[in-house]
């Protein structure tokens, strides 16, 4: 598995100047900007760190190399913990770099209330970001790079559709009345409960997939 | 131990080798106990498969001319080459005469068999 | 080293359905026509594919038994795929390194410099021939127990393919391994490999010794007069020609002293897959 993480981490150094840009901007646009933007950028960060393991089995499945790849000694069930392993690392490691240069940026001395009230809210982003890692790859796996990209956002916009259209119905005070009810604590535990259950889920199912899957 | 293999020649290849190792060692070229070149490297020399090479070395064993040995290699095998050499001699005298036989009781007359024996000659 | 028994795969249009085996300290070959199904062959080999029937074992075990550390003493080169794209050599290094307990990176550099492969450019910009190169190098570069190449010479010129086979044939001298090897190329392999499989519309036709093919097989040309006298007991194929018709034999010394008027050629391994494949039964 190793030798699999290495030639992930070479496939993102490849991108380096891309992401040494992408960092760049984010850096600079947080000193300018205003906390709106500051979020807005760490969060993009966190989502295109997360997601390039998306590209990386793009990559793998170019020309044929999936047949390369599974000729080398590895199991198919190694395959998919490195993918898992390589996107949860990428994933964490952005997510901490984006919430000190928020913490950071917003001036220090800060209070505890306000650490508390970003280091949650980018809990709740990086549940989010798991979230749609945690569909995206077996959608990759199982249709391939294409149409797995289209299907992954395409189910991304639709459940916008859905939070949307319930927000008109008036579903909002069901939603209060949980915020009421329930402290924030218990709901945070209890999303990254759920989160860590969805990737579970979504590794079992990429096994499967990949187990079964003929080239 | 230079062989020289003939690919247009209708002589089988394993022929053509055992052939020319037999002639080396019945001329002294390849003398007792010298040890022979391994079934693989020979392949690689020589461009030819290589189970050609052990079916020669093979041959070349039941013949009496080398002794392989496990492990080791094949070695030349120890005197008495030149009677095998008369041994083989006498085999192909009998063989002449019986188609010289053959020939005459079917009508040919010398002069027709020596031809015939040129032509056959030219053609191997 | 392998052995398929009875091995089916079924497909839509195109069913394989073979057996054959390679023991330890032979080079066997895989050849036949395009589509024949020798990729499939070497897919189910490898286990890319999963097959209907029959039983695949390497190194005399089942397949899906196979530890990592057995499948490290696999050198594998598949015609159609290679390492990714975007990586350049000496990003794949450390990956070999890490996969290939036995990797041996010096001799590795060392090739790559006599065949001319640049370390630092992306593997996608590489021609055909240079690709070809890099998947037999990597194949033979961590002291393998058994090669399967597909098709390795394809996209190679003359003298790279003999580089390339004398590479094979050194490989082979300690006697401990053993190769499965397929090529559109036959005449490369008669000078090398020890007996061939020849598969045609996922079938097995023939396996034959090469020595056996070479010396034994022949073909002969006869007229349509001298046709109805040659004795058919050793001719398996016979091809209509303008001349009369061709015909394969598998024992030519006998229409050599027997029918010395004929026409009788050696034959290359080229010729014998075509009328394997081309010619009628006889």
């Amino acid at each position: 598995m190793k030798g699999l993480l290495i030639k992930d981490w070479k496939l993102l150094k490849n991108q380096a100047r891309f992401i040494l840009i992408l960092l760049a901007i984010s850096i600079v646009i947080s000193f300018l900007g205003n906390t709106n933007h500051i979020s807005f950028m760490t969060n993009y960060l966190t989502f295109i760190f997360s997601i390039f393991v998306l590209s990386t089995l793009s990559y793998d499945s170019y020309d044929n190399g999936m047949l390369f790849l599974l000729s080398l000694p590895v199991s198919r069930k190694t395959y998919i913990q490195e993918k898992y392993i390589f996107s949860l690392l990428l994933t964490f490691s952005s997510w901490l770099f984006s919430l000190l240069l928020r913490l950071l940026i917003f001036s220090l001395p800060i209070s505890w209330n306000e650490i508390s009230i970003v280091c949650l809210q980018s809990l709740i982003y990086l549940i989010l970001v798991l979230s749609f890692l945690a569909y995206s790859i077996p959608l990759h796996l199982k249709f391939g790079s294409e149409k797995g990209r289209m299907l992954s956002f395409g189910l991304l916009g639709l459940l916008a559709l859905g939070i949307f259209t319930m927000v008109r119905i008036n579903h909002w005070q069901f939603l209060l009345y949980i915020f009421d009810h329930i402290s924030l604590k218990l709901l945070t535990i209890i999303s990254v409960f759920f989160c860590i259950i969805f990737l579970g889920i979504s590794y079992l199912l990429s096994l499967w997939i990949m187990e079964k899957k003929e080239f | 131990m230079v062989l020289m293999i003939n690919h247009s020649s209708m002589q089988p290849i394993y022929e053509q080798i055992s052939g020319q190792i037999k002639d080396k060692i019945i001329h002294g070229e390849l003398i007792e106990d010298t040890i022979l070149p391994s079934v693989r490297t020979l392949a690689k020399e020589l461009r030819v498969s290589a189970l050609t090479i052990k079916k020669s070395y093979d041959i070349l064993e039941q013949e009496g001319f080398i002794i392989t040995v496990h492990g080791k290699g094949s070695f030349v095998a120890n005197a008495n080459q030149s009677q095998l050499a008369e041994e083989i001699k006498r085999e192909v005298e009998t063989e002449f005469e019986q188609a010289i036989r053959k020939g005459r009781s079917c009508g040919m007359n010398d002069q027709e068999i020596d031809e015939l024996f040129h032509i056959i000659m030219e053609e191997l | 080293m392998i052995r398929l028994y009875n091995v089916k795969k079924q497909y839509s249009q195109f069913q394989l359905h073979c057996s054959l085996e390679v023991p330890q300290n032979r080079v066997t070959a895989l050849i036949g026509p395009n589509g024949a199904g020798k990729s499939t062959t070497f897919k189910a080999i490898l286990g890319l594919i999963h097959v209907d029937d029959g039983e695949i074992e390497l190194f005399g075990k089942p397949l899906h038994t196979l530890t990592i550390q057995e499948q490290a003493t696999l050198g594998i080169a598949l015609s159609n795929s290679c390492f990714c794209g975007y990586l350049q050599i000496q990003d794949i290094i450390p990956i070999l390194a890490q996969l290939y307990p036995k990797f041996q990176k010096e001799y590795f550099l060392q090739q790559c410099q006599h065949f001319d492969l640049p370390l630092t450019k992306k593997i996608n910009d590489f021609s055909t021939g240079m690709k070809a190169k890099l998947k037999v190098l990597i194949a033979i570069s961590h002291q393998a127990r058994l090669l399967i190449l597909d098709e390795p010479t394809t996209g190679l010129d003359v003298l790279a393919r003999e580089e390339l086979l004398d590479i094979l044939r050194e490989y082979m001298i300690p006697g401990d391994r053993s190769i499965l090897i397929s090529s559109h190329i036959s005449s490369d392999l008669e000078g090398f490999c020890d007996d061939f499989y020849l598969i045609d519309k996922g079938k097995i036709l023939l396996h034959e010794e090469t020595n056996i093919l070479l010396d034994n097989y022949g073909i002969l040309k006869v007229t349509d007069k001298q046709y109805p006298y040659v004795n058919p007991i050793y001719l398996t194929r016979k091809k209509k020609e303008p001349y009369g018709y061709r015909l394969l034999t598998n024992k030519k010394q006998f229409y050599q002293d027997n029918s010395p008027e004929l026409i009788i050629e050696k034959c290359c391994i080229d010729e014998i897959i075509l009328m394997m494949t081309k010619g009628e039964h006889i």
